[in-house]
């Protein structure tokens, strides 16, 4: 079979939202079928500013056509006009121009996708609110599912988006509190639905460098040596994964990981602040935070950067993590998440995620808070208590083997599909 | 080969804490049968989470559940709705507008309210037969296309006003249910924010009570006779090594050294500690010092409870707590200092035997680790006791 997958924005840097779910559903569709991604030549979502070459390229697998955004954004203007649609009576053509101006619109992409539809047996538009989805989604609604990303914003009241949504032959979701939104909320029963997620493969047991396990770098506990138990170097420790993160950070003691861009848009100011009142009280526990620094980050004996790591590192640093904080409140795709459940470490999640809380809730993997105190306690209680930390830990494995391993979101993808193209 | 035969730590691993300490239960290498059966003992993130926030209402000191909050709120609702003054039903109204999504917008009325061409011409088929035939002559004396027209837009017009009513009203009853909502929420989080005001008064009012207490006893104990001391040396001899007891010694001594070989090994190590964090001259107190605080009242170790142990624990051959307690008086009243805690009189140095050469300086001297230097952590309360006691050794 042949798909398109039309998204708005399509790079390996881009790491949440509708986008990157896009993405990694791709890559691995393309393993199995022909995959063309319809996309812009859009990075930034503030300015959807022609930022990639325009073209035609083939990254892992799929092939990635971009056209130029034909009207940047202008946050002013848009700003102006937005307060009229959202606050006042609107009719459908103000519906239309305002997801035009919210953007990217790409008049070559949308015109792509009307001569060459034909070509392609399925169609997967991803985010409702974009301009692409609107004005194209409706061209093969026969051949068309769409996977439209639905939280809760004033877009949302928008007749244009259910009438998209009953149209299509198809709606795939991120998360299942989509479908609350979608049935309760906008009050549209799609013909065929299907909550279809991103699947987390958890790294395979895996032989350190040479280097790495050689004897001599076993860190021996203190106590161990005082009780002369010299030959009493735990031989497994070595087999434990997460060692060459702690080494390389010099993470010896309990610490709690973020994963995420370190921006206040996903939640970290208020991580920051609350764990702050934690560590007044305990101060031995870090934090370490690993991803892109995009605000100020108080300079704290407890606070580590770790930086930008690979996929591989990422989850090496999950696995060595006691706890790992989820603060971001909009992200239904919620991947650190799934790969911190994946590895067995406990998570802590914003309470403001419904997809997050809805994670930790089927898994009775982790936790979540929703103000100061329950964050701190939440947190003490899951590093002061191993054997809670354990448990949560088994239940977010099982939880992610039996339903994100890309082998089950890829059936449940082409269910999806098979249900779409069924006359 | 083995790179580390005596299994020690080596240099690059100083200072390190040791192993995970999450223990090995989460580092065995996950297999498949694991995966495949359900963990024996489920836990519940619902429940715990219930726990937790029942914990935090109870350090609160809130001991209402969210049941009774709400039921609370739901009667200063209807207070502040003032019930005799409005209409029950409206009420009843917002609350069910609240709880019910809104309706939908009706179906359009084009074909049902449109108005026809030939519609003025309406009729019995006799009438509608005259109306025909008179018509050329109607259209004489008027335009009827013009009135038909004019209704027919009219029709329009009022079909758009309909529409409009219908959303403005669906708009409202949404507005409604969303101040309503509101109120409540308002409601219940300022019943909630009294309810813990009123813990929190309560324990103000018994912080407020302790201090007082606090006040008392702190007085209570300046009011009593100051302890008697025994005089110790202004200066210390740093050349007198630790003698034996001899009787030719003062009974001070005497004490001094009695009660020396009873302090086992982990006290004098404690005891270097309390010196070292006491006071700066702890670390100069030489040993020939020891007479001099042996009579250090034990009464006096119940004056703060931070203290207690270090007084308690008194060394036989320090100073450390004279200006612990020093401090602690002259934080609390300074003015009253000296008569709280008179200067003891300077009385000479005890002649002490001199057997041999200066002893060399204590291991604790000599450590450059245990430099009488407070750490930023660390606090010093020994510094303004070494401003108002004038025979802290040191100085």
């Amino acid at each position: 079979m042949k798909f398109a997958f039309v998204t708005a924005r399509y790079g390996a840097d881009i790491t949440a939202g509708p986008d990157h779910a896009c993405r990694v559903l791709a890559e691995q569709v393309s393993s199995r079928h022909d995959v063309d991604v319809l996309t812009t030549c859009a990075r930034n979502p503030q300015t959807w500013k022609n930022e990639y070459s325009e073209g035609t390229d083939r990254v892992r697998g799929a092939l990635v056509r971009r056209f130029a955004v034909s009207q940047a954004r202008d946050e002013h203007a848009f700003g102006q006009f937005s307060a009229r649609v959202l606050a006042g009576p609107r009719s459908r053509a103000d519906e239309l121009e305002w997801l035009r101006r919210a953007g990217p619109w790409s008049a070559g992409l949308i015109d792509f996708i009307r001569r060459q539809h034909k070509s392609y047996d399925v169609l997967v538009f991803f985010s409702l609110c974009s301009p692409v989805t609107v004005a194209a989604a409706t061209l093969a609604p026969e051949r068309t599912i769409v996977f439209p990303y639905l939280q809760l914003q004033p877009a949302l009241r928008f007749d244009v988006g259910a009438e998209i949504l009953s149209a299509v032959r198809g709606v795939g979701l991120i998360s299942g509190t989509e479908r609350h939104l979608l049935r309760s909320y906008m009050r549209v029963t799609p013909q065929h639905d299907e909550v279809v997620g991103i699947g987390i493969d958890p790294s395979p047991e895996q032989s350190y460098p040479r280097h790495q396990q050689d004897p001599a770098d076993v860190v021996v506990d203190d106590d161990a040596m005082s009780a002369g138990g010299e030959d009493d170097v735990p031989a497994s420790y070595l087999e434990g994964r997460g060692v060459p993160f702690r080494r390389r950070h010099r993470l010896y003691g309990p610490f709690a990981l973020y994963s995420g861009r370190v921006e206040p848009n996903n939640g970290c100011e208020e991580m920051l602040d609350y764990f702050d009142t934690f560590a007044a009280s305990d101060g031995d526990t870090s934090l370490a935070l690993m991803g892109v620094k995009m605000m100020k980050v108080p300079d704290e004996p407890y606070i580590r950067l770790a930086g930008v790591l690979p996929e591989r590192q990422r989850m090496i640093a999950c696995e060595a993590a006691d706890v790992t904080i989820a603060p971001s409140a909009d992200d239904l795709v919620a991947q650190p998440l799934l790969e911190s459940l994946a590895v067995g470490t406990p998570v802590l999640a914003s309470a403001c995620n419904s997809a997050a809380v809805e994670h930790c809730r089927r898994s009775n993997g982790g936790l979540y808070y929703s103000n100061r105190g329950e964050f701190v306690e939440a947190l003490r209680l899951l590093m002061t208590n191993s054997r809670l930390r354990s448990r949560l830990g088994e239940n977010g494995r099982n939880y992610i083997r039996q339903n994100f391993r890309w082998d089950a979101v890829l059936g449940r993808f082409d269910r999806l599909v098979s249900k779409a193209r069924a006359r | 080969m083995d790179h580390n035969p005596s299994g020690r730590r080596p240099h690059y691993h100083r200072g390190r804490r040791g192993t995970d300490r999450r223990g090995s239960d989460r580092r065995t290498p996950q297999s498949a049968e694991q995966g495949a059966r359900p963990s024996a003992d489920q836990v519940d993130v619902d429940q715990i989470m219930r726990e937790i926030r029942n914990r935090i209402s109870q350090r609160h000191g809130i001991e209402l559940s969210t049941q009774q909050i709400q039921d609370l709120a739901a009667r200063r609702l209807e207070a502040i709705l003032e019930p005799r003054n409005i209409n029950p039903t409206l009420l009843e109204q917002l609350r069910k507008g609240a709880a019910a999504p809104p309706d939908p917008l009706p179906p359009g009325t084009d074909t049902a309210d449109s108005f026809a061409d030939d519609a003025i011409y309406a009729g019995s088929p006799v009438v509608r037969f005259f109306r025909r035939l008179f018509n050329p002559l109607l259209k004489l004396l008027f335009n009827p296309s013009a009135v038909v027209g004019a209704l027919q837009a009219q029709g329009r017009l009022n079909r758009a006003a309909a529409t409009r009513a219908a959303e403005l009203e669906r708009r409202q009853t949404e507005w409604n249910a969303l101040h309503y909502q509101i109120v409540q929420r308002l409601v219940t989080e300022v019943s909630r924010a009294s309810i813990e005001m009123q813990a929190l008064s309560q324990r103000v009012e018994a912080l407020a009570g302790r201090v007082d207490f606090n006040d008392h006893r702190v007085r209570a104990l300046e009011s009593a006779p100051p302890p008697a001391r025994s005089p110790r040396p202004q200066e210390p001899a740093p050349a007198a090594p630790p003698a034996p007891a001899s009787t030719a010694q003062p009974e001070a001594a005497n004490t001094a050294t009695s009660s020396a070989p009873a302090v086992d090994a982990p006290r004098r190590r404690r005891r270097r500690r309390r010196g070292r964090r006491g006071s700066i001259a702890g670390t100069d107190a030489s040993p020939t010092a020891v007479p001099a605080n042996a009579a250090v009242p034990e009464d006096t170790a119940d004056l703060d409870e931070g203290d207690e142990e270090g007084v308690e624990e008194l060394p036989a051959g320090e100073s450390a707590a004279e200006p612990v307690i020093d401090s602690i008086l002259a934080n609390r009243e300074p003015a009253a200092e000296s008569n709280v805690l008179p200067a003891p009189s300077m009385p000479e140095p005890v002649a002490l035997p001199s057997p041999g050469p200066a002893p060399e300086p204590s291991p604790v001297d000599a450590d450059p680790e245990r430099t009488p230097v407070a750490s930023a952590g660390e606090s010093t309360p020994a510094a303004p006791a070494q401003s108002s006691d004038p025979n802290t050794p040191g100085r």
